[in-house]
């Protein structure tokens, strides 16, 4: 649920409370559906890299020295992987930092006609 | 209810959890990763396994590495540096990520160089994984076109 900034205007802290609340559940789903699924690429995508690795290396096609060279990037890779996460998680309390102030700022506007800009 | 909605006002505006939106690292990357996308499909489809291809794709090499270096400089630029913010470290995170897609640029146009590159051999996704990484954490805060 979505709820309209030009009209909103808690009578009290526990309404504001249920607001903000909704409105963090719906980042937080919007949140992991979209980045779970990108981490799960690129973990699926570095394992199949791996698996080719092995692959080439028992047919004859790379020699042992290349494919350690190779398996080293993918495994730097995964750590790309993770601080992916990492950031994306902390972008994701940022969203929720804003979302908040952006409904105290409705809300202060609503009720004494002052535009606060955050 | 307005003295409380007043403090919190005050009391968490100034809070930066990660670095502002940086429309020109952000031009320089998804520039970049336009000409790495097309260099690792070209990989992909074989176009690579000589080495003697690495010269026409040499400026394609120079052109992604000079526009990640230069966008991973306009993020520490502008990534505050007083260790006690939060964008402190998540800009410091964000840096990296930008630093490893530089690496996994690199490592690849060395091995086209000096072997040429043999599709299948696991050789494009770890690139693909730490560029796709740069080019979305930097976008993250993007405004969105018609922006609402």
């Amino acid at each position: 649920m979505s709820i309209d900034l030009a009209t909103f205007n808690p009578a009290n802290v526990s309404e504001f409370t249920k607001a903000l609340t909704s409105e963090i559940s719906d980042l937080g789903k919007d949140w992991w559906n979209k980045n779970s699924s990108i981490v799960r690429g690129y973990i699926r995508s570095l394992a199949h890299a791996a698996q080719q690795t092995g692959k080439a290396l028992a047919a004859g096609v790379i020699d042992a020295a290349y494919a350690k060279e190779l398996l080293e990037r993918q495994k730097d890779a995964f750590g790309t992987a993770i601080k992916f996460g990492e950031f994306m998680t902390a972008a994701l309390a940022q969203s929720v930092v804003d979302k908040a102030f952006g409904l105290i700022a409705a809300a202060i506007k609503n009720k004494t006609g002052i535009s606060i800009s955050l | 209810m307005r003295a409380v909605l007043i403090l919190c006002t005050f009391l968490i505006a100034a809070c930066e959890i990660i670095p502002r939106y940086n429309s020109e690292a952000d031009t320089l990357i998804t520039g970049a990763y336009q000409d790495i996308s097309t260099i690792l499909a070209k990989a992909d489809l074989g176009a690579f396994t000589s080495k003697s291809s690495f010269a026409g794709e040499i400026d394609t090499y120079a052109s992604i590495i000079g526009k990640l270096e230069t966008a991973k400089i306009s993020v520490g630029n502008k990534t505050p540096t007083n260790s006690r913010q939060p964008a402190a470290k998540t800009g410091a995170t964000l840096d990296s990520i930008i630093g490893d897609c530089i690496t996994q640029v690199k490592a690849f146009s060395d091995d086209h160089r000096d072997r040429g590159i043999i599709p299948g051999i696991g050789a494009t996704q770890p690139v693909r994984v730490a560029c796709d990484a740069a080019a979305r954490a930097i976008g993250v805060n993007r405004p969105l076109v018609g922006g609402n």
